[in-house]
């Protein structure tokens, strides 16, 4: 597989193919950002398009001293969270101030069935969903696109201490939301 | 004591930190639980997988891709613009240096210019006519092609380009 240098090298001489390959590299990871902080399929598809058309007319002031993907989820990040401003998307989240989660009990919590682990990964997926585009972003870039804290600090804007106590805090609120969602169910999985 | 389960579990702690843990989770059972559950919960997350587009996405991109490959080639180079304009003054000098030698066709004619150009142009006149009516030529034709080309550009790849959903 070609690596995004070769590729954005490539791209910058005329191969549109090598462009191809790039987005087809990184077109999920782009929407799911995107998907994450707007919470709506429609909407981030048009973001995510945009990100790229965004990046491509860019990657000639393209330096390389970051990752092409940190760089990437970047004008990703900020796009989107641009276009939430814009639609004013923040007031549909549903964390408040003191609470990092509400979710619906939809797990059949009081029946006899056991909890199995497609069901603690939908809770999960559910959970994340739930978060604000930031904290959703933060354990995506760090989980899915396994960004380092530096990099997902520099993605984000925030301090790399910030980033460090928003994902321990993150995943704690995380733990203890499923924990109870999933009670005494959970423990059959250890 | 999460946090450095969570540290533990990111790789975090150093070998001393590591082996203080496991002894505070060896005696401790409400840590060992905790510890548990934060394990289950990362290799959950571990197991994340990304949200996928419609198969509208790349066919919507790939699609508008040759028209913004275009506008592309003119906004990403930004040294291009330096170089026309130096393609231009350049033409400018070729045609205004000949044109002395070309308009008088000998030594004796008085360009309005020679005082200008004098070091510049006083070669010119040693050249043959013919080839100072190709160069003349070549040069009149550079500037006409690239104040064309110019425009057009201007013309036809200056608005925003926005895919249709």
């Amino acid at each position: 597989m070609d690596s995004d240098t070769h590729l954005i090298s490539q791209v910058l001489l005329g191969d549109q193919k090598a462009f191809h390959a790039l987005v087809e590299r990184y077109q999920n990871y782009v929407f799911t950002i995107t998907f994450k902080v707007l919470k709506n399929r429609e909407l981030a598809e048009e973001v995510a398009q945009d990100v790229f058309i965004k990046v491509y007319k860019m990657l000639g002031s393209f330096q390389q001293k970051s990752k092409f993907s940190t760089w990437l989820y970047t004008v990703a990040y900020r796009a989107a969270l641009d276009e939430a401003r814009k639609k004013k998307r923040y007031a549909e989240s549903i964390e408040g101030e003191d609470s990092f989660l509400q979710i619906e009990d939809t797990l059949g919590r009081g029946t006899d069935e056991g909890v199995q682990q497609e069901d603690l990964r939908k809770a999960l997926e559910k959970a994340i969903q739930k978060l604000k585009p930031l904290n959703a972003t933060i354990i995506t870039l760090f989980y899915l696109h396994e960004k380092s804290v530096q990099e997902i600090a520099d993605i984000t804007g925030l301090t790399t201490t910030n980033i460090k106590t928003k994902l321990h805090r993150l995943r704690e609120q995380l733990r203890k939301h499923l924990i109870s969602e999933l009670s005494t169910e959970l423990e059959d999985l250890y | 004591m999460t946090d450095k389960i969570w540290d533990m579990l990111d790789g975090q702690l150093s070998a001393e930190e590591q082996k203080a843990l496991q002894r505070d989770l060896a005696t401790l059972p409400e840590l060992q639980q905790s510890y548990e559950e934060a394990k289950t919960l990362d290799e959950e997350l571990k197991q994340m997988e990304a949200d996928e587009p419609s198969m509208r996405f790349s066919k919507n991109l790939f699609e508008h891709l040759p028209t913004l490959y275009k506008k592309v080639k003119i906004d990403a180079n930004i040294s291009k613009r330096a170089r026309r304009i130096g393609l231009f003054v350049l033409s400018s000098l070729v045609v205004f240096s000949f044109l002395p030698a070309f308009m008088g066709g000998s030594s004796s004619y008085e360009s309005p210019y020679k005082s200008l150009w004098e070091q510049f142009t006083a070669w010119s006149f040693n050249i043959p006519s013919e080839l100072l009516n190709v160069l003349f030529l070549i040069g009149i034709s550079s500037t006409f092609f690239l104040l064309l080309d110019w425009q057009l550009k201007r013309r036809f790849f200056n608005g925003k380009h926005r895919l249709k959903k």
